[in-house]
């Protein structure tokens, strides 16, 4: 029954989830043809100096990225089944509440984390075309917050999407929203190598708060 | 119970949210334009003198360490070396000091500082440890940075900018001359100057695996590298390379005990500040050197410690005080009773970033206190019974003003 709820999360988003593909495949294009630009009209140790000594992130403009692809998918994901009510179908599937809300979660998850995979393996291509390997590390040490974040953005927008009472969703957006900025302190790079995995951690309990609107929306205790 | 687990989740997730932000905020609204202290030490009165602002706006107080007070001009006038522009234009120059003349020229060439910000030490602050070995006799008038950088592994690695690829011409040629020196492969730290806005360039104090320090210049494009006799069991932490006209002192060497060492050009020979109670991790260090004095000058948030020396360096006089924006004010007081703890995320000191909790101790007794009685008055109100929802207390007995807004904002499913 999990594989086939799996399955049906999978045709719900499928398309949004190309799109979210295509977006972040197009941001990093953009970014190796805004790097090679870079190179053609500038002089390459100027470049460097620029990386290495000040501090300049020349793919800066990926910071959102995913964060906007957690945000399409769990929309994606959760909108359609509040709108007139069909979620209720869903709970009456024969497998626990609980379980069938992880797995859709999951489901999400996995969703976002692989575009991320993706981002992850771009980003250092590219960095590592025109930078030494120390760059290309450097880039994704800094990037490995803004890449979280898009977890944290996905578990808000559930969180908040399954809500039934408007005014616990501008709570969960408050929080979802305020967990989310915490990715977001540093302007220079590497700067979370000795904290990132400190909120990254607490952050693991967007997983099991998910269960809560969910038992609300069940109970109808809004 | 399920649910009721997703619900705790859900408020430890707020009290983390709140307990960053929150602070932020009412630091944001009540913190005061309350500048660090300025401290020198008089060559004409022998004494420290300072300027510090205590109040909104421009309200300053310019003293000695006796308490004597002194108006704007009258201060500078302490300090000519610092402020021998505006004596040049008051007319006071050349002026006379212990006997001694002092013009406009000989200031300027016999004035030097020195910092070091605790951000500036090696590993307080994330560096891409690839950095440009400049030409230090470029045969032109300006510097230029070079079309490679090198790397310290197991060799002196060059790799070519435009290419992004090894130069191994370059690279052999290096790695056998500091191979040649002695130095023994990896590098522990490497210290430069990376800029090309300086007079000229001294090129790289690198400390090898044995601790030894080396410096390594580009020569006309040829290596030159010095084993200086720097004891390799200093336990060296940073070099801070400054590159000056003067050319008495290469740079300032930190060692992990704290101590601060000058490295000279008389053949490295190291000269030991003597300044004490110093904390190279909390504390902004400057070396302020005048024709006659030299001044150490360095302070945290709260206290500000002087030592004034001689040419030689030998101490002739120490100072020390708590600066009015180091004294504890009415709105730290009220923060340490509001909030019980907060997560500081910043830090000035350091280029990364933190997530730790800090304690605000006995004071924030008083908030926990009024939040628990809040917190019982919301049950109370809400008419949930304390028997069944006594974790709810229990979290704002630990966690203050953020876990009462959490349990009432996230309220109990029934």
């Amino acid at each position: 029954m999990l594989s086939s709820i799996l399955y049906k999360e999978w045709l719900k988003v499928r398309l949004f989830w190309g799109v979210a593909l295509m977006l972040n495949i197009g941001v990093f294009v953009y970014l190796f043809v805004d790097l090679r630009h870079l190179f053609t009209i500038e002089h390459a140790e100027m470049i460097w100096y620029q990386a290495f000594k000040i501090g300049t992130l020349h793919y800066a403009y990926m910071k959102y990225l995913l964060v906007i692809t957690g945000v399409i998918i769990g929309a994606a994901q959760f909108t359609p089944e509040m709108i007139g009510h069909r979620f209720r179908l869903s709970l009456h599937l024969p497998v626990r509440p609980n379980s069938m809300v992880l797995c859709c979660v999951l489901a999400g998850l996995l969703g976002v984390a692989v575009i991320g995979m993706l981002d992850v393996f771009m980003l250092y291509a590219i960095i590592a075309r025109f930078f030494p390997h120390e760059g290309a590390k450097s880039a994704l040490l800094t990037a490995l917050p803004w890449l979280f974040s898009g977890l944290v953005a996905y578990l808000g927008t559930a969180l908040t999407a399954m809500e039934p009472r408007l005014s616990r969703k501008f709570v969960y957006l408050a929080i979802a929203g305020g967990f989310l900025w915490l990715f977001y302190q540093g302007n220079d790079y590497e700067t979370y190598n000795r904290a990132l995995w400190k909120p990254a951690l607490i952050s693991l309990l967007f997983i099991p708060s998910v269960i809560l609107p969910v038992y609300r929306y069940r109970n109808r205790t809004s | 119970m399920v649910p009721r687990l997703a619900r705790y989740a859900l408020i430890v997730l707020a009290i983390t949210v709140m307990s960053v932000y929150l602070p932020f905020l009412y630091h944001k609204v009540s913190e005061k334009k309350v500048g660090k202290t300025q401290l020198f030490f008089s060559p004409v009165i022998k004494k420290f003198v300072f300027r510090e602002m205590v109040g909104e706006g421009h309200k300053f107080v310019t003293q000695d360490e006796s308490g004597n007070n002194y108006d704007r001009m009258t201060f500078e006038t302490l300090i000519p070396f610092v402020y021998y522009k505006n004596m040049e234009l008051w007319g006071k120059l050349p002026m006379t000091i212990d006997g001694r003349t002092f013009d406009k020229q000989t200031i300027k060439e016999n004035r030097q500082v020195f910092e070091l910000k605790p951000r500036m030490i090696a590993d307080r602050s994330p560096r891409i440890q690839i950095f440009p070995l400049l030409e230090s006799k470029p045969g032109v008038t300006r510097l230029r940075f070079p079309e490679d950088v090198f790397r310290l592994t197991d060799r002196m690695e060059f790799i070519n900018v435009d290419t992004n690829t090894v130069d191994q011409d370059l690279t052999d040629k290096f790695t056998n001359a500091v191979k040649q020196a002695g130095f023994v492969f990896p590098a522990r730290l490497t210290a430069g100057r990376v800029s090309i806005l300086k007079p000229f360039d001294e090129g790289f104090f690198v400390v090898d695996a044995k601790g030894y320090t080396y410096h390594v210049k580009r020569v006309r494009g040829k290596p030159v590298v010095v084993k200086t006799p720097i004891p390799s069991d200093l336990g060296i932490r940073n070099i801070k390379v400054m590159e000056n006209k003067k050319k008495e002192i290469y740079g300032m060497l930190l060692t992990d005990k704290g101590d601060i060492h000058l490295i000279t050009y008389d053949d490295y020979r190291l000269i030991k500040l003597p300044i004490e109670d110093y904390n190279p991790d909390t504390m902004d260090l400057k070396l302020l050197i005048n024709p006659l004095y030299r001044t150490a000058v360095y302070s945290d948030d709260h206290t500000i410690h002087a030592v004034a020396m001689d040419s030689r360096y030998r101490p002739i006089s120490r100072y020390q005080r708590v600066m009015f924006s180091g004294r504890t004010t009415m709105a730290d007081t009220v923060f340490k009773a509001l909030f019980p703890f907060w997560i500081k995320t910043t830090d000035k000191t350091s280029g990364y970033l933190r997530f730790d909790v800090i304690w605000n101790g006995r004071p924030a007794l008083i908030g926990i206190a009024l939040s628990l009685f809040a917190g019982i008055a919301v049950m109370y109100a809400r008419k949930f019974p304390i028997r069944k929802y006594w974790p709810d207390l229990a979290i704002i007995m630990f966690t203050g003003i953020y876990g009462l807004i959490s349990v009432s904002v996230i309220e109990p499913e029934r």
